[in-house]
């Protein structure tokens, strides 16, 4: 009796925890690197409206999507990419479409109520770090998931891909990630941050392609060869520095002088 | 000596920190990282120098003491208790701020205690003015939900209707649930936030005693009471609401921390 309750009660804090996309931990990275990059004037404006630092907002949208009147985000957390990984034009079911829809409306923030800026300054935060996740470019037609054992715990495909920067690095925080990974040149964040949200998530539907083929459904972590471990590390690691710069750019180009 | 002994055998007795749930240690370094940015040079130079370092890397210290069984009775020490009226009148030793006021007397009369004493006395103080400052530490009295009680909330992160509630008790809901909402976040990161969304209040929220602040929780538990029971249900927007609470209180511990400190060092 006493074991099934302490089976009941593990259970109810692991349900608790970590059911974020990308993992509430993943999105604090991509905000604090994003945070890094921002520009005195446009980081004074994130905070201003925001009420809160950008890192502090990221998972915002996670935590209200249930709730009314914010019920019809719940579906702008993914990118749907055709077999030719271009996006489905579905703009009520697409991150990067909501994206492009919220800079569009913040390009005259000054005209917007507060209300509104702060909540499209959350939307847009937490979007980018989702469409640069994994577990959040879906498939028509759909691909079979390829789920995965870690220490013999069966894990779904979704949640490992979400948990993945605390399986990569579980002793890191958000700065550490950053003092870590960010090394990149002027250069070459200028060449990630070419382009649209929609050129950043047919880009991320083509990469993301090959996370099915990297090891067979139900493979254990663990003894996964170390090329395959390093390359899926390399990947979660690139994304989330490649999400930051990307919401740093949209976002001091919204709050340029 | 007798209290000089006492002390010094909680200063001995430390226990291996094993993962403490008064307030997450998140919350306790916050605090302390807050008040470290509101203490004059004086304040800061005087407990670097009792601690023989700052105040953020012995916050949580003082729970490594519950478990040991010569320290066991300090557990008592972590709760704040008030009145009906929700005031703050207790001289019981299983109180926070009767702790506090000891604390804080060792501190402002150094010749007569030792450094040992001293140092116990310091790393208590920053410990339970963060802890007077969680809603789960707060009882009040002919209050039985500040005893604690189990809720459930409406899980709905996919709003599907197949989601049952999860089950969740007071406790650990204002311990460690709002952290979970910033996971990476470091106590630099936190206190920063802290001093974004509440800074404009720090003045206000310095002033007064440890009794003032006392009831001051009070009020601010009772607020965050409204609408509870046992076994009652509440839906994410409910949840997520406290939040503003916790902020709030997590602010108040770092600013009167800071300013019991300055008091104590002027």
């Amino acid at each position: 009796m006493k074991a099934k309750t302490l089976l009941v009660a593990a259970a109810t804090l692991l349900a608790t925890l970590n059911v974020q996309a990308w993992g509430g931990f993943g999105h604090t990275i991509v905000a604090y690197v994003a945070e890094q990059h921002l520009t005195p004037e446009a980081k004074a404006k994130c905070e201003h409206y925001l009420g809160h630092s950008v890192p502090y907002s990221a998972s915002w949208m996670d935590y209200w999507r249930s709730v009314p009147p914010y019920k019809e985000t719940t579906h702008w957390h993914v990118c749907r990419a055709d077999e030719n990984n271009n996006l489905i034009q579905e703009k009520d079911r697409c991150a990067a479409l909501q994206i492009e829809r919220i800079c569009k409306e913040l390009k005259n923030y000054k005209k917007l109520p507060n209300e509104q800026i702060d909540l499209n300054l959350k939307l847009l935060i937490h979007m980018v770090g989702d469409m640069h996740c994994p577990s959040h470019i879906v498939y028509v037609p759909k691909i079979p998931s390829n789920n995965i054992r870690v220490k013999g715990k069966l894990v779904g495909r979704h949640k490992f891909w979400d948990s993945s920067p605390a399986t990569f690095h579980p002793k890191w925080n958000a700065e550490s990630y950053f003092n870590h990974l960010d090394v990149a040149t002027d250069k070459q964040i200028k060449k990630i941050c070419k382009g649209t949200p929609e050129a950043w998530a047919m880009e991320q539907a083509r990469i993301m392609r090959r996370t099915y083929t990297l090891y067979e459904n139900g493979a254990e972590f663990t003894k996964l060869p170390r090329e395959v471990r390093n390359e899926m590390q390399q990947l979660v690691e690139d994304n989330l520095l490649k999400a930051g710069y990307r919401l740093a750019y949209l976002l001091n180009k919204i709050f340029a002088k | 000596m007798k209290q000089a002994f006492r002390y010094i055998t909680l200063l001995v007795m430390v226990v291996a920190a094993g993962r403490a749930w008064a307030w997450a240690p998140l919350g306790h370094e916050t605090a302390a990282v807050i008040a470290i940015q509101h203490l004059t040079p004086r304040a800061k130079a005087e407990a670097d120098k009792i601690l023989a370092t700052n105040i953020k890397s012995v916050s949580t210290w003082l729970n490594t003491l519950r478990k040991g069984e010569a320290t066991k009775h300090t557990a008592a020490w972590h709760t704040l208790h008030l009145n009906a009226e929700g005031l703050s009148t207790t001289t019981s030793e299983g109180d926070a701020v009767v702790q506090i006021e000891r604390c804080a007397d060792i501190l402002r009369n150094p010749s007569q205690h030792s450094d040992s004493v001293k140092v116990v006395a310091l790393r208590a103080l920053v410990h339970l003015v963060a802890d007077m400052h969680c809603i789960s530490h707060v009882r009040i009295e002919g209050e039985p939900l500040t005893n604690g009680f189990r809720f459930y909330f409406l899980r709905g992160m996919a709003a599907s209707k197949k989601s049952k509630p999860l089950s969740a008790k007071w406790y650990s809901h204002w311990q460690s649930r709002f952290f979970g909402y910033h996971q990476g976040f470091t106590a630099e990161m936190m206190a920063r936030d802290m001093e974004l969304c509440c800074g404009k209040h720090c003045e206000e929220y310095m002033k007064g005693t440890p009794r003032d602040w006392a009831a001051d929780m009070g009020r601010v538990t009772r607020s965050a009471l409204e609408g509870m029971e046992i076994d009652v249900v509440l839906n994410r927007k409910e949840i997520n609401l406290h939040e503003a609470y916790h902020e709030q209180c997590l602010a108040k511990a770092g600013y009167r921390l800071a300013a019991l400190l300055n008091d104590i060092f002027k």
